[in-house]
């Protein structure tokens, strides 16, 4: 048997028993909806929205948070990063509230981001941007630290400056890690802002899977989460292909 | 004209007890146009001996003197090749080449018209705008070698530039190299494990010996100095390189082996 | 050997100097008053409430049940999720048939947000331990599997090879090949999978629970105790280090060939 076939073969039994379990009766439509009640509220969400908003709306608000939160983190933690590889002083200076921050569950201290900055988009882009923070620093860092020393040297026998190796060899050699640590952070960043529009929100695609649940709407749940899981891959996809453009020497030989 | 001089060098690893001798007390000179070989057992020093005069490890005591003047780190007039090409994966082929006059300063047009001088002559010229990944082993060693020379470097450090090829690029590189150096008047330093590669290359092969680092003795080589006539084959089985090469073998077999 | 004992101790000191600038400026930053009392609770007042709780427990729990409901939730899931994410991930590696039937559906988990499929949990299982033990189990298991299955993957061919040429037979080639072949991969999804199980308990009891450290922050903003949630937050902080240095430290400790390859 062909590994496509078992796929679709896996699939199938999947579907099979979700209409069986459905259509059967056997469990009742607020556990799982059959598929037609999802069909339903789909089309439903895409005309009438959910609660006075288009769903492009919802789903827009969550991506330009990621957006914002991840882009902002990204670049201000890659520079420091930069600077902790590249200065030892600098290094020993953050690495304690990088290594503090990095582990700390990102929802515990949107508590008190939200004290302080309100239960607006402030308190949610400051939460994603310190998430995503860390763990771009961290593969700065590493990507600097494990630049090739051959190649550093061949840089400086050719007359290489500081500059020039920074700009030439360091910076497009740290490359790769960045990266990594980018789709790394993106994913984190995702995860907390769906986490904090459902627990501190007013609109997005988190808060409306919340706000469904309030209301025992599992349908909309349902497609809530599915529409989740597709926007992440969609992200993650999207920085891989970046990725694979930009850095398109990695895992070459 | 000498070129580069080791006066009394020794390299020390470590300290007290744990400390290694890499070079102990070795004098050593060439002059301008030499193409001088070193060969010796593993732990002879002759990375250690490259090392200090391509400025990347300070001696412990004795000096390196290039051109009359210390050797006070890397420069572009000391041109450097490893065994990994080390190339810059990110940059083109033409870039590669093309980095050491970039970085120098010297203006645009003479940069491209020395990338292409270089390129062209060892067959790179259509993989311009490849990028290192997508050349063979050879080819890439090759552009290391170009990116090294369009520095238009006084000296070449080659550390064991071909041991990473097959046998047969790796004769292909021993008659380029060889017929650069000749026609461009360079001086080369050139390590190798290869006793045969020296002789064939060689001005002069100089055999180290290991533990602690000892220059053994030095050889005048016939070899270099040949035209174009004999090819590669009719040399390396000619009776007096034979005999020469055996004579270092014999010489570097009687010395103590790092196990 | 002696100048890198001198930088580490120099890198340690730094640190604590950074660290205790960092405590100073806020203990000055509330002392001054620069900013709303009822903001930013000083050093001092976060000590007194640990001291507090310790002695009087928070609305009716202590302190040590919080930590420990806290981190047995997640210790429990992700140790769920290792028993049965490890195994099948080596076997989807292995056998590309198993993977044809079942990556896919890790696949899709993966990249979800746990807390939007926590709402649906809480729909069947209901607001208890057993949906946020769950919730842990689903967010960690899938980088657990994903990670053992490209670990095994990745094992060296030549080693498998010579293994099979001095004789080894399948179970053995497993054991002494594939296995060590894949920990080092393995080992980074469970570094990755723990943060992640920790940042989602605590979300989970910041959504619904009745003890936890994230719990006591998300009740301490109720009522405006930003000295016992900047409490909390250095608590969860803290173990949230402990996780994962223990976590790299039973790395280190088990693949001492990391890094040579």
């Amino acid at each position: 048997m062909r590994p496509r076939t078992a796929t679709a073969i896996s699939a199938a039994v999947l579907v099979a028993g979700w209409l069986l379990l459905t259509l059967g009766g056997f469990v009742s439509d607020l556990f799982l909806p059959p598929p037609s009640q999802l069909w339903d509220a789909l089309v439903d969400l895409w005309q009438e929205g959910y609660k006075n908003r288009s769903i492009w709306e919802h789903i827009g608000q969550s991506l330009i948070r990621v957006l914002v939160g991840f882009g902002t983190g990204a670049i201000v933690g890659t520079a420091m990063g930069l600077l902790m590889g590249y200065f030892k002083t600098i290094d020993s200076l953050f690495a304690p509230f990088i290594e503090f921050l990095r582990p700390l569950p990102q929802l515990a201290y949107l508590v008190i981001l939200i004290i302080w900055l309100g239960i607006d988009e402030a308190s949610k882009i400051t939460l994603l941007f310190l998430a995503a923070l860390p763990v771009a620093a961290v593969a700065a860092r590493d990507g600097v630290r494990n630049v090739s020393q051959i190649r550093i040297r061949v840089a400086q026998s050719l007359g290489a400056k500081r500059s020039h190796i920074f700009f030439y060899i360091v910076f497009p050699s740290a490359l790769a890690e960045i990266f990594t640590g980018a789709r790394l952070a993106i994913g984190i960043v995702y995860a907390t802002l769906i986490a904090s529009e459902i627990i501190a929100g007013t609109n997005g695609i988190g808060w409306m899977i919340f706000d469904a649940g309030r209301f025992l709407r599992s349908d909309f749940v349902f497609i809530g989460i599915i529409i989740v899981g597709i926007m992440g891959i969609a992200i993650d996809r999207l920085i891989l292909m970046v990725e694979t453009r930009v850095v398109h020497w990695a895992g070459k030989q | 004209m000498t070129i580069v001089s080791f006066e009394d060098l020794t390299v020390q690893f470590g300290s007290g007890a744990d400390a290694v001798l890499a070079l102990d007390h070795v004098s050593l000179s060439f002059n301008r146009g030499d193409f001088i070989c070193i060969v010796g057992p593993s732990g002879c020093g002759k990375t250690t001996l490259l090392q200090t005069l391509a400025g990347f490890l300070p001696p412990t005591s004795g000096q390196v003197l290039f051109e009359g003047t210390k050797v006070d780190g890397p420069g572009p007039e000391r041109g450097v090749v490893f065994q990994q090409p080390a190339l810059f994966p990110w940059m083109t082929v033409a870039a590669n080449a093309g980095f050491g006059p970039k970085v120098l300063g010297v203006d645009e047009a003479e940069c491209d018209r020395r990338v292409e001088r270089w390129l062209r002559l060892v067959g790179l010229w259509n993989f311009r705008n490849r990028y290192p990944y997508e050349l063979s082993g050879g080819m890439q060693q090759r552009l290391a070698i170009v990116r090294a020379l369009c520095n238009e470097p006084k000296l070449l450090l080659m550390d064991e530039p071909f041991g990473a090829l097959d046998a047969l690029t790796r004769e292909k590189m021993q008659e380029e190299l060889h017929s650069v150096w000749k026609r461009n008047g360079m001086t080369i330093l050139f390590i190798t494990h290869s006793v045969e590669e020296a002789v064939y290359l060689g001005t002069d092969v100089v055999v180290m010996s290991p533990r602690p680092g000892k220059i053994a003795q030095r050889i005048a080589c016939p070899f270099a100095a040949r035209d174009g006539e004999r090819d590669i084959r009719s040399i390396k089985s000619n009776l007096e390189f034979v005999k020469m090469r055996e004579e270092v073998l014999s010489l570097i077999w009687g010395m103590p082996h790092d196990n | 050997m002696a100048k890198k004992k001198e930088l580490d101790i120099r890198a340690t000191l730094l640190g604590l100097l950074a660290v205790g600038v960092g405590v100073l400026a806020w203990q000055m930053i509330g002392t001054l008053g620069l900013v709303p009392k009822a903001l930013l609770a000083t050093p001092a007042e976060v000590w007194a409430a640990l001291i507090e709780i310790l002695h009087e427990g928070y609305r009716g729990t202590t302190l040590f049940e919080n930590i420990a409901a806290t981190l047995g939730r997640c210790i429990l899931g992700f140790l769920a999720a290792v028993a049965l994410g490890v195994p099948l991930g080596l076997w989807m590696g292995i056998s590309k048939m198993t993977e044809a039937s079942l990556n896919f559906m890790v696949q899709f988990l993966r990249p979800l947000p746990p807390l939007s499929y926590l709402v649906l949990l809480i729909l069947w299982f209901g607001i208890g331990d057993f949906s946020k033990i769950m919730l842990l189990f689903l967010t960690a298991f899938p980088t657990i599997a994903t990670a053992s299955m490209a670990g095994v993957r990745q094992v060296n061919r030549k080693r498998i090879d010579a293994a099979r040429s001095l004789g080894a037979n399948s179970r053995q080639i497993f054991h002494h090949v594939l296995l060590p072949g894949a920990l080092p991969m393995i080992f980074t999804g469970l570094r990755i999978a723990i943060a992640a199980a920790f940042s989602s308990v605590v979300a989970a009891e910041l959504m619904a629970a009745s003890n936890g450290l994230g719990w006591m922050v998300f009740s301490a903003s109720r009522n405006m105790r930003t000295d016992i949630i900047l409490l909390g937050i250095i608590l969860l902080g803290i173990f949230g280090m402990v996780l994962s240095r223990t976590l790299v430290a039973i790395d280190t400790h088990m693949i001492h060939w990391r890094g040579y390859d």
